[in-house]
């Protein structure tokens, strides 16, 4: 199939065209460069490839130096992380206004040092010199060594095989970063001409953002591991214009190009064509809405509207750092308040629901072979038929649950979480990401519809659902509502908030979907320095879900 | 001289080139210009050169349940790359200030300029070069606040919660920053500032209580963290135990910290074009009008952004045009007078030959007081002049929900007491609310002394205390 340009795919289309072809551009590799006609600017190596043999060497030497500094100042612990991250996105609004593509490469090292139980940090962005990385590696164990001034208390880092001379690449069909500037704009410009074709005058906003980043890792227990992962993120949203009656627009997003560990295959081979129709109907349907009607309804969430209650909630609330009150001052605490008391007993949630953690699934945003402390993430059940089980933990954290792991005859073992926001930043808990199990039934969205008498369907989400300080109260809004009535879809709902307390909403799972229902979404949920606005995603992969007893508020009323 | 597309860049290189910025140095006047003149070496004739340059060296101490988490340095760079030529504009962003990395942006730069070249029409702005307001933003004390002196503070602050078998979790950062903007039109802005916060909260172990008290500014000599921690500590005592109280409107006294948190969604909307075409809360009756000279909030209040605000300064010019910042009052007394124009906008469509100052770019700040000559009262007195109401310490996670009204949702936390009878009475459980600080300050009762807060973001922000009516809590969100 070859490659479609935009002005190539305007020409062929026509309105009355039963099926009309969005762009795709066959996998023109730059390196087989016959498609394109200037050289491509995607053939040049961007600077996360850029490295050769003689930079490996320049790289390792300045690492050691770090370690090595670092260890001779007195570290009981040191670890080195490198990151050289390449960011380009490329937008199309309507109008004469068009942003230019955007392109970013951000460099930094950051030295973690272990001086008596108390942690140090000195990061930098940039290309350190051989001096100043000794003297980073210094200032590590300077701080860590201030740190524990007056203190008295241990850390222990769970044990760790040290993996000392590993290498991954996250496998996507197409590094990005290999497709030409303008292959990406007439992508997007083709799918905004396709919209804008239609008979009635759509608006679309798209753009597609791509990542990809180099993390070197070592540490002075002999690992020295680096691994490039992916990045890739996209979005759409169609306009209609207002309806004659009710004078209202309607709008619709296309979740599923939310980010992806994946590559330019991603956005390439999204169900753009298959969804289109769906996505302009649901948009028209919309403007036609009435209000809510206040109350406690049965509710069924779709996938994408469930993967945003999950991330908030339960995912939230299993961080094991904000769980036992350590990042209260910033991003808050947990409702599972007690985690040693609580894992292994407390019903979180309906014996339906099982969800598991990983760093490991396929086109997953948060996948990795080692985390930021160099471990290998183990695939982790973080609540099991509705009783929460275990916690995002990372070699410190993993020790806080030694006992209730000890008891249940498990090693006591880092579970991956480990990560670093921005470049140069100390690490932390980190999202991985998060399946809810699908349930043995073949259940589908429309199946939880057809078995609801009365209540609202929540389908996409305007935005993440807000919550309070301790993950425990939130509320969100659909990006679109349909009432239910004897198991059919009925109007749209404009304006309408669910409310809920997370262990209420999660025991009142009434009904999953199976596995064919699932659906990844990529998520942000960062701790990021606002700085750099430093973006880390990560998949949570959802079921379309029914929910009983869900109060639906109208989102605009005061009290 | 040309860039060939396939010159290779090695991201790591040793002392090949000394970066201009160390972990150890701030980069200087010198430094930056240097960096400038790097840049232009680097481009095709006739090429024009924009360089923004922001340096930040942070140090932190993070503790949690009164034991430090970890002491930390960060040595933070951004470098924006602009280039233009013939109409065309491309930039590119990085985090490098050695030459490499400098060629690797502005080759990013070279690539988005063909692209942009159709549709991306700049009309060539000259640079006016007023002069520029010079606030103190530097302290001597605060750059030279090292991890030893932040320890041993961090070890005053905890003491207190310690003994009184209380987890104190905090934040104790200093920072020094250098800002500078440099174009080939002789453009040349350099500033440097430092910066201090603290913040604390203070929880019970059975995690009941939470008490929080928190605050930034560019010298730690004008904050007092060992009163920041006293007061987490004494909101935390003080909110032992809460019981349920019913949503619904209450009269409400607003801590400064929570009248910044409701009203600094509302610095968004201060964009002249956009409030002229009929978006966001200070859009006019019709298109092509703003609701300039309309009275949008009590007459008692004003809202004011100077940098040379004593309480609040901040930069005094854009650092992307370099246009420097008059203080400026948007609402004085109530009415709306001012609203901020784009650049293009104000030379363009306004024909003036200055865009006003801009606050909604960053960094932002605001001063939000009472108009001259306006009584005020204490906490003490709008607590004594409240039958029945609630006093909020603070708010979380404020989102807009119509920016046509302003109407926002969010939660309360850190310490909710309802007052009864002119007196503080007891701790109630935290609550959801739907209301619009536009609507909140259009139903004043009693203005407080304006004092700084906290922001987050390391912007200074100013404003009072506030009793008022009617406040909306819609449900209760029994978080702690």
């Amino acid at each position: 199939m070859s490659f479609l340009s935009r002005r190539q795919f305007v020409r062929n289309s026509s309105l009355a065209a039963a099926t009309v072809l969005l762009p795709k551009a066959s996998h023109a590799r730059a390196s087989a460069g016959t498609l394109l006609p200037t050289a491509p600017y995607g053939s040049a190596t961007t600077a996360v490839d850029a490295i050769s043999a003689t930079d490996e060497a320049d790289l390792h030497a300045l690492v050691m130096e770090a370690l090595d500094t670092a260890t001779r100042a007195g570290a009981h612990y040191v670890d080195v992380h490198v990151r050289v991250t390449q960011r380009e996105s490329i937008g199309y609004f309507q109008g004469p206004k068009y942003p230019p593509p955007a392109y970013s490469t951000q460099i930094g090292f950051g030295i973690r040092a272990l001086v008596n139980g108390s942690w140090g940090f000195s990061g930098v962005d940039g290309v350190p010199t051989k001096t100043d990385v000794a003297q980073l590696g210094r200032d590590a164990t300077a701080q860590a060594a201030i740190a524990a001034r007056g203190s008295s208390q241990v850390i222990e880092l769970a044990a760790l095989p040290a993996v000392a001379n590993g290498t991954w690449t996250m496998p996507v069909e197409i590094d990005p970063f290999t497709v030409s500037t303008e292959e990406k704009i007439d992508f997007v410009d083709g799918i905004s001409e396709f919209f804008l074709r239609e008979s009635l005058n759509l608006d679309t906003q798209a753009w597609i953002d791509f990542m990809k980043e180099t993390r070197t890792f070592a540490s002075s227990d002999g690992a020295y591991t680096t691994q490039t992962v992916y990045a890739t993120g996209g979005f759409l949203r169609v306009d209609t214009p207002p309806d004659w009656a009710s004078e209202r627009r309607g709008y619709r997003q296309a979740n599923f190009l939310s980010y992806a560990g994946a590559g330019w295959e991603h956005v390439l081979n999204a169900p753009l064509q298959d969804r289109a129709h769906n996505i302009i109907e649901e948009a028209l349907r919309m403007r036609r809405s009435k209000p809510v009607e206040v109350g406690r309804y049965d509710m069924v969430f779709d996938a994408y509207a469930m993967a945003g209650i999950l991330d908030e909630s339960l995912g939230a609330a299993t961080e094991l750092d904000r769980a036992m009150g350590y990042i209260a001052n910033t991003f808050g605490t947990s409702y599972l308040n007690d985690p040693l008391a609580m894992v292994g007993t407390l019903r979180v949630a309906s014996p339906l629901v099982t969800v598991t953690m990983n760093r490991s699934m396929p086109r997953g945003a948060a996948t990795v072979k080692w985390d930021a402390e160099g471990v290998a993430p183990v695939e982790t059940t973080l609540v099991k038929d509705g009783i929460v089980t275990d916690f995002q933990t990372t070699r410190e954290s993993a020790n806080w649950l030694a006992p209730a792991y000890q008891h249940r005859g498990q090693p006591v073992r880092s579970n991956g979480c480990a990560g670093v926001y921005g470049t140069a930043s100390p690490v932390t808990t980190y999202s991985p990401n998060f399946v809810m199990t699908p349930g043995t039934q073949a259940l589908s969205f429309d199946d939880l519809i057809k078995d609801t008498k009365k209540g609202y369907a929540v389908i996409g989400a305007k935005d993440r659902p807000r919550t309070d300080q301790q993950a425990l109260n939130g509320a969100g809004q659909g990006e679109v509502v349909y009432e239910i009535t004897n198991g059919k879809l009925g109007s749209a709902v404009l304006g309408a908030e669910y409310l809920y307390r997370s262990p209420e909403f999660w025991k009142g799972v009434k009904a999953i979907g199976g596995a064919e229902s699932a659906c990844p979404s990529g998520l942000d949920r960062s701790r990021s320095d606002w700085h750099w606005q430093y973006k880390s995603w990560h998949t949570v992969s959802a079921v379309p879900t029914k929910v009983t007893g869900v109060a639906m508020i109208d989102a605009m009323k005061k009290a | 001289m040309s860039l060939s597309f396939t010159h290779r860049t090695r991201p790591y290189t040793l002392a090949r080139s000394s970066p201009v910025a160390s972990s150890e140095t701030l980069v200087s006047a010198d430094a930056c210009t240097a960096v400038f003149q790097k840049l232009q070496s680097f481009v095709k004739r006739g090429t024009a050169v924009k360089l923004i340059l922001q340096h930040r060296m942070i140090g932190a101490a993070d503790w949690a349940s009164n034991r430090m988490r970890v002491s930390s340095q960060r040595s933070e760079v951004s470098v924006q790359v602009e280039l233009t030529r013939n109409g065309a504009m491309g930039a590119a962003l990085t985090s490098r200030l050695d030459d490499d990395g400098l060629l690797q942006a502005v080759r990013d730069a070279e690539h988005v300029i063909q692209y942009t070249s159709e549709q991306w029409e700049n009309i060539a702005d000259p640079f006016i070069d007023t002069p520029i307001l010079t606030p103190q933003l530097w302290s001597n004390a605060t750059a030279n606040f090292d991890a030893t002196a932040r320890t041993d503070v961090m070890h005053h602050l905890v003491e207190p919660a310690t003994r009184a078998g209380l987890l104190s979790t905090g934040l104790l950062q200093t920072s020094i920053e250098a800002t500078a903007t440099l174009s080939s039109e002789g453009l040349s802005r350099y500033y440097r500032s430092t910066g201090a916060e603290c913040s604390i909260t203070v929880r019970d172990v059975q995690g009941t209580a939470s008490g929080w008290a928190g605050v930034n500014h560019y010298a730690l000599e004008k904050i007092d963290p060992q009163a920041l921690a006293t007061q987490a500590l004494d909101r935390c005592q003080r909110s032992v135990k809460p019981v349920a109280a019913e949503p619904g409107r209450y009269t409400v006294i607003l801590s400064p910290q929570a009248v910044a948190d409701l009203f600094e969604e509302t610095i968004n909307y201060t964009g002249r074009f956009s409030a002229e075409h009929g978006y966001g809360p200070f859009a006019g009756k019709e298109l092509g009008r703003s609701k300039i000279t309309e009275q949008v909030m009590d007459r008692r209040l004003m809202l004011r952004s100077d940098p040379m605000d004593v309480d609040g300064g901040f930069l005094p010019y854009d650092i992307y045009t370099g246009d420097s910042y008059r203080p400026t009052d948007w609402i004085d007394r109530g009415v709306l007078r001012e609203l901020s124009y784009e650049r293009d906008y104000a030379l363009s469509a306004l024909g003036l030959d200055q865009p006003l100052s801009y606050p909604s770019a960053e960094p932002r700040a605001f001063r939000l007081a009472p108009a001259p000559g306006v009584p005020t009262s204490t906490l003490d007195e709008m607590i004594g002049h409240t039958d029945r109401g609630i006093f909020v310490t603070r708010l979380h996670n404020v989102v807009v929900m119509d920016p046509d009204s302003m109407l926002c949702t969010g939660y309360t936390r850190d310490g909710l007491w309802l007052i009864e009878d002119g007196k503080i009475s007891k701790s109630i459980k935290n609550f959801r609310f739907t209301e619009s600080p536009l609507f909140v300050l259009n139903n004043v009762e009693e203005i407080g002394v304006p004092q700084r807060v906290y922001s987050n973001r390391g912007w200074a922000y100013v404003a009072p205390a506030i009793r008022v009516r009617d406040f909306s809590f819609t449900s209760l969100a029994d978080a702690v």
